[in-house]
């Protein structure tokens, strides 16, 4: 599929890189469902507010910061800081703050091929019940989690503001494998 | 779709490490027999939380987001079965557990269920419940001394840390002796588990506690579970105490499940070094294999994989991993062919 989609991208003339002022993108899948609102700034800058649950157990939400660099007509690095909550229950509860970093290469075409990576560290919250002779007592103890995941995909406009997207993504989850899962995505772009 | 993530997961390691076939193990350039005798079944909703967040977190995601399907589909006997396959086993031993404060309950029924579902492949080992002793050890015992009726019901599990009952407390003599009037094996974990709600202090840990038992009940046979292996602190624990006791006792045998896995032993060193003791000490003939399985999807043959390995590293003859991982278990369990 990629290739297919890298073929029709060199048989395709380039697009320029125009970020619309405000985009909403919604995707559905296997195990992720989420949503993302974007608004771009100047100078390349965007800030998206992200919302996504892996089958309604683990919920995901995060503020963050874009870079566009484009390279070239038709390809564009972005890179991304973000920073947001993890919700996680019941058989393996998480809770507490996720820090992001992001980075996506793409080709800018008719289809569109691009490669994301995700960074994911979560400090993780849980409380402890101590029981001790001097009576009993709670404390907050915190777990490091690293999540690493990379999504390849492709994006087709089919419209002036709607574009389809396919990705699937791969990697681990909190340290532990995650069953390669795969998202259909729906952007509308205010233009 | 849970049968096949099933297949999809348990089928990875075989290609990937080359260890198993449906057959057998492989093992230099012979393919040997398996047998594993340390296989758990139950019911989820009879495992405490904390017990099933620690199962839940071996999953991968997102199947740990929602573990009860696949955790009762694995600890079924078709699930059991389909494990034994991939790891190309050709048999196992599924316990019974009382152990309320720690892992929960499977009772006698619930394996003999499994016995009757796989005749043909799985054995048990039934337990009894403790914790009312006092006023409950007759009943208590009778109802052990039925579920050791059934014909495939081989021995007896115990688990001490688990029960919380003490290695030297003469009042489960009862228990032992009832094992060598019926010459059923008697299994019993040794070692800190690393299950919440267990005890670890050595009374309850060490096998060195329970060595009068072993001397007043010379037709009893005392197979000591994980080798004394400490999980708490990821050690070999009270290795040498267990060696040092099938030095003493010839009714006294190993079982070596769980010290060798991924999570327990990385790199294989542990296990490389209790088998290699083991050889050392001259008691190959007592060992019997294990895993305290299935755990998770591809566990069982990952186990047999690691095994194998160490067993090389140890420098074990054909004739020897063969010992371990079938002979051994026929002969103490009577069931030569």
């Amino acid at each position: 599929m990629i290739t297919c989609a890298l073929l029709a991208a060199t048989l395709s003339a380039p697009q320029a890189i125009s970020p619309a002022p405000v985009s909403v993108h919604v995707a559905a899948g296997f195990p992720w469902t989420g949503i993302a609102v974007e608004k771009s700034f100047a100078s390349n800058f965007s800030a998206t507010l992200e919302a996504e649950t892996a089958l309604g157990r683990r919920w995901e939400s995060r503020l963050q910061l874009n870079k566009d660099w484009p390279i070239r007509t038709s390809w564009r690095l972005r890179s991304g800081l973000g920073t947001g909550w993890v919700y996680q229950s019941p058989s393996v509860p998480r809770q507490g703050v996720q820090v992001v970093a992001r980075v996506e290469a793409s080709y800018q075409s008719t289809y569109s091929p691009f490669v994301t990576l995700d960074y994911r560290y979560l400090i993780g919250l849980r409380e402890l019940a101590i029981q001790s002779a001097t009576g009993d007592r709670t404390e907050w103890v915190t777990n490091p989690y690293v999540s690493i995941l990379g999504q390849v995909g492709v994006r087709r406009a089919i419209s002036s503001s709607l574009e389809l997207d396919l990705r699937m993504i791969f990697g681990e989850i909190d340290e532990v494998f995650a069953i390669p899962g795969a998202l259909l995505g729906l952007r509308w772009s205010q233009r | 779709m849970i049968r096949i993530t099933l297949a999809f997961f348990g089928l990875i390691p075989m290609p990937l490490l080359g260890c198993s076939s449906p057959s057998g193990i492989v093992y230099g350039d012979q393919v040997l027999a398996g047998i594993d005798m340390h296989l758990h079944t139950g019911e989820w909703d009879k495992i405490p939380p904390s017990t099933q967040n620690y199962l839940a977190e071996r999953f991968p995601f997102p199947l740990n987001l929602n573990p009860e399907p696949l955790a009762e589909d694995t600890l079924s006997a078709q699930g059991v079965v389909d494990q034994l396959d991939n790891a190309g086993l050709e048999k196992g031993v599924v316990f019974a557990v009382y152990a309320p404060h720690s892992v929960g309950i499977a009772t006698n029924a619930e394996v003999m269920e499994l016995l009757d579902a796989k005749p043909d492949r799985l054995w048990g080992l039934a337990s009894l419940r403790v914790d009312q002793w006092n006023t409950e050890a007759e009943n208590q015992l009778n109802n052990l001394r039925e579920a050791l009726n059934h014909p495939r019901m081989i021995g007896i599990k115990l688990a001490h840390a688990h029960m919380h009952i003490r290695f030297d407390d003469p009042q489960y003599d009862s228990i032992y002796a009832l094992a060598g009037e019926l010459e059923k094996p008697v299994y019993l974990h040794t070692g800190p588990s690393p299950f919440n709600g267990t005890l670890a202090d050595p009374p309850y840990t060490n096998p060195i506690y329970l060595e009068e038992s072993i001397k007043r009940f010379p037709q009893t046979t005392f197979i000591l579970g994980h080798m004394g292996f400490d999980f708490l602190n990821k050690a070999e624990g009270n290795l040498e105490e267990c060696l040092a006791l099938g030095k003493r006792y010839p009714n006294v045998f190993f079982e070596p499940s769980a010290l060798g896995s991924g999570a327990s032993d990385p790199d294989g060193t542990l296990y490389t070094k209790v088998l290699r003791r083991t050889k050392e000490e001259g008691l190959i003939d007592r060992m019997i294999y294990g895993s305290d399985g299935p755990q998770f999807p591809g566990f069982l043959a990952d186990y047999a994989t690691r095994t194998r390995d160490a067993m090389k590293a140890a420098e074990y003859t054909a004739d020897e991993a063969q010992a371990v991982f079938k002979t051994n278990f026929e002969r103490v369990f009577g069931l030569n062919p």
